[in-house]
């Protein structure tokens, strides 16, 4: 955790200057107030002691009064009674400039020095001031003179003695000249003394303020940093604490933060039931999408596999539900006779009722391939099962047929679905003997309908998943679209049309979400071909045999070498592993019309070279080196199938020429 | 299959002609057992025009042997359907393998 650096601590660094800058501040501007004040009032106190004095000289005449040095206990008690420094009355000679002393008394701060040079009769020259000699032409209000000069700061109020003093005979005489009142308050004491009491209240106020600032410190941090730290720990540790038990705030009081720990302690009940919530669902989610997976495999299980091929068709079929499991089905069956009977279909819906629905449909189907003769019987039996075990109401489009190798026919039913295709030389739609989906109507009658299906012929039959996918601008696929590429196939590479048209779906849709299930089956009929058989031994000498045999297809070097490699490496697998000792080994070349077949079959050890293979990007090329070569041959083959059956090892592996091309074109 | 090795200092130049199969592979085993003070090989492979798995894992192991002595291992004039072999089975990432 970062150390925390409080916000309150940030405030009060800004704040605590900003405030002893204004306590400073009203602290100069109380001084001034205050000592302006301070000297309105020692104003009028000289003021009022000059006016005392000027009285006093209406009384006496000064000159004939005047006391010798030393003894002016009479005027000390003015200074005394006005707590004043200087009291005095001088004679004032404009023209020379000077003034002669006719009386002066003295205050206790009077100093020695003024007292040993003042006293009546002393004439000091060149001490008469513009103040005194505005006092001298009359201004009997007193002009007061803040002066700095030899005995410090001081105050002094002149006044002029206009009038006569009284004389013995109470008559009023004049003096010969006017005489000058000056009452004199020496200010170093008074401002020493005013600063001194300032400076204490000064003191008190700062101390005050910081005292406070540190209360108000004190209290935010108990009161304010304390609770948001407790909160924040709390809530930081939110999730990692919950596994040990969720524990309230305490909740005291009714501020702010009292509100705040309701608020959290609430915000915390919700989000545990809600992380509980979210939990279960997960879990449920999760056994839910196990569940699926296993109901997938098990539908996947219920269909035929995805490739089969023999000496007359090869059927290749593609399922991919839209969901974990889908409403769609294809099946085949090779009757012992040779007929080939195919079915695609399609349940109403989709999910996992389509996906039940899909199941009984497929089971039944299996069952009454082999008891009705005809594909409009089946579809009937099969019609009239449904609707009787069907409480949902759904209900099942199906295209039954089968193939007679012996006459080339083929019969086919249509319960309601898509049209399928021929691709012989043109493209044939298949669209009679058409009736109604089937799990709807109990006793509905179906046709049969027969058309040929030749050497090189492939059928097609798809659900309506294929023409109505959407590409990720809601443009279907189209059955336009698909008739040009099955149209284009035709002409090209008609065993091949459910690669073809897959690719091309594929890359239509890139991107954009499956709506429906998609389901393709194609039943190709082979031309007859020149097939080599070898019948071997599991010897390693025989693989001159297989070398002789493969040198001698006509087809290019690059699928000569991809057929060769697999060769080896299939019949070396079979010599190594397949029998204790030496047994028989069969090897099948066939030319087909667009690539190589190898067929081994060997009655040794069961074993699916086709599983558990390598995988090359994890290989362990340093050490392990098992594998490489079924790695090898199932990388070089196009498609390979593997069934032990009737005791026998049964490995088709399968060449195309196109691919192997490109293949060498872009290594 | 026909192996002929030249030895030039501590380079060891091994030429290949034929196919490298199941049939051939101990063949060329044998021929490569004795590479005592050699420090580069490089297999010549301009007359292999097949190589099989067993012929991929006497390349590996003669490829190890060289690399536990220190020495330098490398595959040229190799064709491209021979090539796309090394490829498949991510060989071509171990050693240096060249079409020249």
């Amino acid at each position: 955790m970062h150390k925390l650096k409080s916000i309150f601590v940030k405030i009060g660094l800004v704040m605590a200057p900003i405030v002893l800058l204004l306590d400073l501040l009203v602290l100069a501007l109380t001084y001034n107030i205050t000592y302006e004040n301070n000297l309105e009032i020692c104003e009028n106190r000289i003021r009022n002691a000059a006016q005392m004095m000027v009285e006093y000289c209406e009384s006496y005449n000064l000159y004939e009064n005047m006391e010798p040095k030393g003894y002016s206990r009479e005027y000390d008690e003015i200074c005394k009674f006005f707590d004043i420094t200087y009291i005095f009355v001088v004679e004032p000679d404009v023209e020379t400039n000077s003034e002669t002393y006719l009386a002066i008394g003295f205050g206790k701060d009077a100093l020695q020095e003024a007292k040993d040079t003042r006293y009546p009769g002393v004439k000091v020259e060149g001490f008469l001031n513009e103040s005194e000699i505005e006092a001298y032409n009359g201004n009997t209000d007193g002009v007061i003179r803040h002066e700095s000069g030899w005995a410090g700061e001081s105050l002094i109020c002149y006044m002029p003695c206009m009038n006569y003093y009284r004389s013995s005979d109470q008559t009023m005489q004049k003096y010969d000249t006017p005489l000058i009142v000056g009452a004199e308050l020496s200010l170093n004491r008074i401002v020493e003394s005013f600063q001194q009491r300032f400076q204490g209240i000064a003191i008190l106020t700062v101390s005050l303020t910081l005292l406070m600032v540190v209360v108000f410190g004190v209290i935010l941090y108990w009161r304010v940093s304390r609770p948001i730290h407790r909160i924040s720990s709390r809530m930081s540790g939110f999730i990692s604490d919950r596994k040990k038990g969720i524990k309230k705030l305490e909740v005291k009081g009714n501020d702010e933060f009292a509100q705040m720990s309701r608020a959290f302690n609430t915000m915390t009940e919700e989000i545990d039931t809600y992380i509980r919530d979210i939990d279960a669902l997960t879990r449920e989610k999760h056994t839910h999408e196990t569940e699926l997976n296993i109901a997938r495999r098990i539908q996947k299980g219920l269909l035929r596999p995805d490739c089969f091929h023999n000496d007359s068709v090869a059927i290749d079929a593609y399922m991919l539900p839209a969901k974990e499991v889908g409403g769609d089905l294809y099946d085949y069956q090779v009757l012992d006779d040779g007929r080939v009977f195919i079915a695609v279909a399609d349940v109403s819906g989709k999910g996992i009722s389509a996906a039940l629905f899909m199941a009984h449909a497929v089971t039944l189907l299996h069952q009454i391939i082999l008891t009705e003769p005809s594909p409009a019987e089946i579809l009937s039996v099969y019609n009239n099962t449904l609707v009787t075990q069907n409480p949902g109401g759904m209900f099942i489009t199906t295209f039954l047929a089968v193939w007679d190798p012996a006459t080339g026919e083929l019969t086919y039913s249509n319960a309601g679905h898509n049209i399928p295709y021929i691709l012989a030389d043109t493209l044939i739609a298949l669209d009679g003997a058409h009736g109604v989906a089937a799990g709807l109507f109990e006793g509905e009658e179906y046709e049969n309908a027969t058309v040929m299906l030749r050497e090189g012929d492939t059928l097609f039959l798809y659900t309506d998943g294929v023409n109505e996918a959407k590409n990720t601008e809601s443009a279907f696929y189209s059955t336009e679209r698909l008739e040009e590429k099955l149209t284009l196939c035709s002409k090209t590479n008609p065993c091949d049309a459910l690669h073809i048209v897959l690719d091309d779906l594929t890359a239509f849709t890139r991107g954009a979400e499956q709506n429906d299930d998609i389901t393709m089956l194609t039943l190709h009929i082979k031309k007859p071909v020149a097939e080599t058989t070898l019948s071997l031994r599991s010897e390693l000498s025989q693989l001159k045999v297989i070398k002789d045999a493969i040198a001698a297809l006509d087809v290019s070097d690059e699928v000569k070498m991809s057929i060769q490699l697999a060769a080896e490496e299939m019949f070396v697998n079979i010599c190594s592993y397949a029998y204790d000792a030496v047994g028989d080994v069969t090897l099948t070349i066939r030319p087909e019309s667009e690539g190589v077949s190898l067929t081994f079959v060997d009655s040794g050890m069961p074993f699916d070279p086709t599983t558990d293979l390598p995988d090359i990007d994890e290989y362990d090329h340093d050490h392990a080196i098992g594998g490489l070569g079924r790695f090898l041959t199932f990388s070089v083959a196009d498609r390979y199938q593997y069934e032990y059956r009737d005791h026998q090892n049964v490995l088709y592996l399968f060449f195309s020429e196109v691919t192997a091309n490109d293949r060498f074109e872009n290594a | 299959m026909t192996v002929l090795k030249t030895l030039d200092g501590d380079t060891l130049t091994i030429a290949v002609d034929g196919w490298i199969d199941t049939l051939t592979a101990p063949q060329f085993h044998d021929a490569v057992q004795d590479l005592e003070g050699t420090k580069t090989v490089t297999l010549d492979f301009e007359g292999v025009e097949y190589i099989s798995s067993a012929g991929l894992r006497e390349v590996v192991a003669l490829f190890r042997a060289v690399s536990a002595q220190g020495g330098n291992f490398s595959i040229r004039n190799v064709a491209t359907g021979v090539r796309d072999v090394f490829t498949l089975t991510g060989f071509d990432k171990k050693f240096e393998i060249r079409a020249d």
